[in-house]
């Protein structure tokens, strides 16, 4: 009950240098809303990539504004970024293809990006915090600090092997991809569904971005905790691969599911407009109960993002914008925290309640 | 003092200073025998018939601690080869949550203190070989988070970074990168164990190394010239450093004429098709025929008493221990035979006139300083550098 202890401080919203509004429609008054009701109920965000960024770059420093990458300290502050999922997943095409066709550096990609980002995380103990559970994010928000949760981690790495999931969990990772491995190609294979019932028994959430939609269903179909899809967009208004169809998103609603919108051109549109959009599309299909906010931030400029969401600290204006549109504070709450946390403490009842297998 | 005196007083020592084992292979033999399916071998009861170990030896033998390897195959390489050492520390941890009344993690010296006062067997983790990481100093310190506390620097093969005792050398010993890799244990507080590496490459990683080495699993090569042996000029640099060398009981190690034995042991094995170092049923089956035709020279406890008088000798009294290296061997001494066997050693040591506090020493005290002087000196370390993220 951590969470509902204390006087949440404030993150620093509406900070004198934000920046003005993004369209007319956005009121100063729909703006200090959202400030309220941020510093109340901040953003659980479901993807950022900073740890690969900064593994690559590491000589940007993010106490400092404009660090060079979208992604620092002051701008999650002026965001209203109360918690954030760190990915360790490592981008397509950034290995040389040699390393990749040997197959023989994923486990160590993963221990290396887990490393990364727990140096990350001590690196700015004032700022950020490591959390492995939900209680750990209520504390953090408590304290003032960016409650990080390290994950996901790519189904590849486990090689085959439940214990390399176990010593990744042990590491502090909550969070698993299934996209992309040998085991959720075409379908569920055996081996995937022990992956999921070894997941559920040890809270790691399942994220199901960028599966396809068939392998989607049985993944949350097999959970016997809610699914997230960490950073997707609605298949209906843009059909790019990786955004959600309809029929996932009605699943996830069944499910307790979460999708988390995220703010890239591509996938949403240009504008924050569209990713409200989406916004609106994904909560209309999944419920209130199954949206929330996966930007999948962490890059260095110039990324494809909608004017008025370059960055973190653009969240503000985002829900401005949904309270134009008549949201309700409740489904806000629920949007930027609530939802995230409900998986994540559900992942935690689901494996509290499953027996501990026998043998391995 | 009549032998059962002394085997008496023995015992009577071990249960205040029990032994702290620098090597056991158990884990490696759960996965070879039954894929880690540990209500398969229920260490609880008796295991003889498929193990050198189970709780009740370990108990009767005065084990009080145990660095559980997490060995893996040194022809694993890559991913492989980290993968596999993941499920090792899995297993091991697996283990421990089995018999929570028996056995204890234990990640400092402190947690060995504990477990010896509660009366538990404290775990700690080693593991054999540095193709465990995959070059990646990142991964070595995701082996130290999750429990290890001692990494071999190679196993039986020459690694990109270290030359092997019985692989040829490489590098003339260390790498430069080798060298980080040990600088990097030091900080984050990991022992570097030198068994199994060139005698280069354990001056090297002396010189270089800033906390106590151990040998988890060596003896003396004065007394039995074989390479997984210590030379008697890097045992004289253990008081210096402050390590420790475990002495161990391998018969085909300490016993010259076992040495020649194996040798053409060996070659029988890879003559009908298997890997020298293959412990399952049919290898061991061949191993018997062969030792029908050519009887197997028998180590015993004086022969591992011989070696720890000489180590003594040259590297003090403060810089010895033992490393049975049970569960790892196809073969072990006569009286030694199984994790119930120290108490023999301990007893022919008292009749070779060491004394109870030369002995605690040996059994326990000395390995334990190992990892508390090497706990603080990553302390130390840690205060003043961040991690490394050298390549090779």
């Amino acid at each position: 009950m951590a969470d509902l202890q204390d006087e949440p401080p404030s993150v620093g919203i509406g900070a004198p240098d934000l920046q003005a509004p993004a369209g007319p429609e956005t009121t100063a008054s729909a703006l200090e809303r959202a400030a309220a009701l941020l510093s109340v109920h901040p953003v659980a965000d479901g993807c950022n990539t900073l740890v690969w960024t900064l593994r690559q770059s590491p000589y940007h420093d993010i106490e400092t504004p404009d660090a060079g990458v979208d992604t620092d300290i002051p701008r999650l502050r002026a965001g209203g970024v109360g918690a954030q999922f760190w990915s360790l997943l490592v981008p397509p095409g950034a290995r040389p293809p040699e390393d990749g066709a040997a197959g023989d550096r994923v486990v160590c990609d993963t221990l290396e990006q887990i490393d990364a980002a727990l140096t990350l995380v001590r690196r700015y103990p004032e700022s950020l915090r490591l959390a492995l559970s939900a209680d750990d994010m209520a504390d953090a928000r408590n304290r003032g600090r960016i409650a990080s949760f390290l994950g996901p981690v790519p189904g590849r790495a486990l090689t085959g092997s439940l214990g390399a999931l176990r010593a990744f969990h042990a590491l502090g990772v909550r969070a698993l991809a299934p996209a992309g491995a040998p085991w959720a190609q075409e379908a569920l294979t055996a081996f995937g569904h022990e992956v999921v019932q070894e997941a559920n028994r040890l809270a790691i959430l399942l994220d199901l971005a960028g599966c396809e939609p068939a392998v989607a269903r049985q993944l949350a179909g097999a959970s016997k905790a809610p699914v997230i899809i960490s950073n997707t967009a609605a298949a209906a208004l843009n059909p790019h691969p990786h955004n959600v169809c309809d029929e996932v998103l009605a699943l996830l609603r069944e499910t307790n599911g979460l999708a988390m919108v995220t703010f890239d051109t591509a996938r949403t549109g240009d504008s924050l407009h569209a990713v409200a959009d989406h916004l609106d599309h994904v909560r209309a299909v999944a419920g209130p109960e199954g949206v929330g906010l996966g930007a999948a931030f962490g890059t260095e400029p110039p990324g494809h993002r909608p004017t008025g969401l370059t960055d973190p600290s653009g969240y503000p204006r985002l829900i401005a914008e949904l309270l134009d549109r008549g949201w309700p504070e409740s489904d806000l709450a629920l949007l930027t925290w609530g939802n995230a946390q409900r998986v994540i403490r559900d992942a935690e009842f689901t494996a509290r309640r499953r027996p501990s297998p026998a043998g391995v | 003092m009549s032998a059962a005196q002394r085997l008496a007083e023995a015992h009577e020592l071990l249960a205040e200073h029990p032994v702290v084992d620098g090597h056991n292979d158990l884990p490696w033999a759960l996965r070879q025998q039954v894929r880690y399916d540990l209500a398969q071998r229920d260490i609880a009861g008796d295991q003889s018939a498929h193990l050198h170990t189970d709780i009740p030896r370990l108990r009767a033998g005065g084990v009080g601690a145990q660095f559980w390897s997490v060995y893996v195959r040194s022809d694993y390489a890559g991913d492989e080869a980290v993968s596999a050492t993941l499920e090792q520390i899995d297993a091991v941890g697996q283990l421990i949550d089995r018999y929570p009344g028996d056995l204890v993690r234990a990640l400092t010296a402190d947690d060995m203190e504990q477990a010896r006062a509660a009366g538990r067997i404290a775990s700690l983790m080693g593991a054999e070989g540095g193709h465990s990481i995959n070059n990646s100093l990142a991964t070595l310190r995701a082996l130290h988070r999750l429990g290890v506390r001692y990494m071999t620097l190679t196993h039986n093969d020459t690694i990109d970074w270290a030359d092997s005792a019985t692989d040829e050398p490489r590098h003339g010993g260390l790498t430069d990168f080798g060298r980080e890799v040990v600088r990097e244990m030091n900080r984050v507080g990991m022992l570097v164990d030198l068994s199994h590496v060139a005698a280069t490459t354990m001056r090297d990683a002396l010189a270089v190394s800033a906390a106590p080495v151990v040998f988890s699993h060596s003896s003396a090569r004065a007394v039995c010239d074989h390479p997984r042996n210590i030379p008697d000029d890097v045992l004289a640099l253990l008081p210096a450093n402050g390590g420790v060398a475990m002495a161990t009981f391998v018969p085909k190690f300490i016993l010259p004429a076992a040495v020649e034995w194996t040798l053409a042991a060996d070659e029988n094995l890879r003559a009908h098709g298997f890997h020298h170092l293959d412990t399952t049923p049919e290898a061991m089956a061949l191993h018997r025929a062969f030792e029908a035709e050519r009887p197997r020279p028998v180590a015993t406890a004086a022969t591992v008493a011989d070696h720890l008088d000489h180590m003594r000798e040259v590297a003090g009294i403060d810089h010895i221990g033992i490393g049975g290296d049970y569960d790892g061997t196809a073969f072990t001494p006569a009286g030694l035979d199984d994790v119930a066997g120290y108490p023999n050693l301990v007893a022919e040591l008292l009749a070779r006139g060491w004394s109870r506090a030369d002995l605690a020493k040996l059994t326990w005290s000395n390995a334990v300083r190992a990892l508390r002087d090497a706990e603080a000196v990553a302390r130390e370390l840690s205060a003043t550098r961040g991690p490394s993220n050298a390549v090779i």
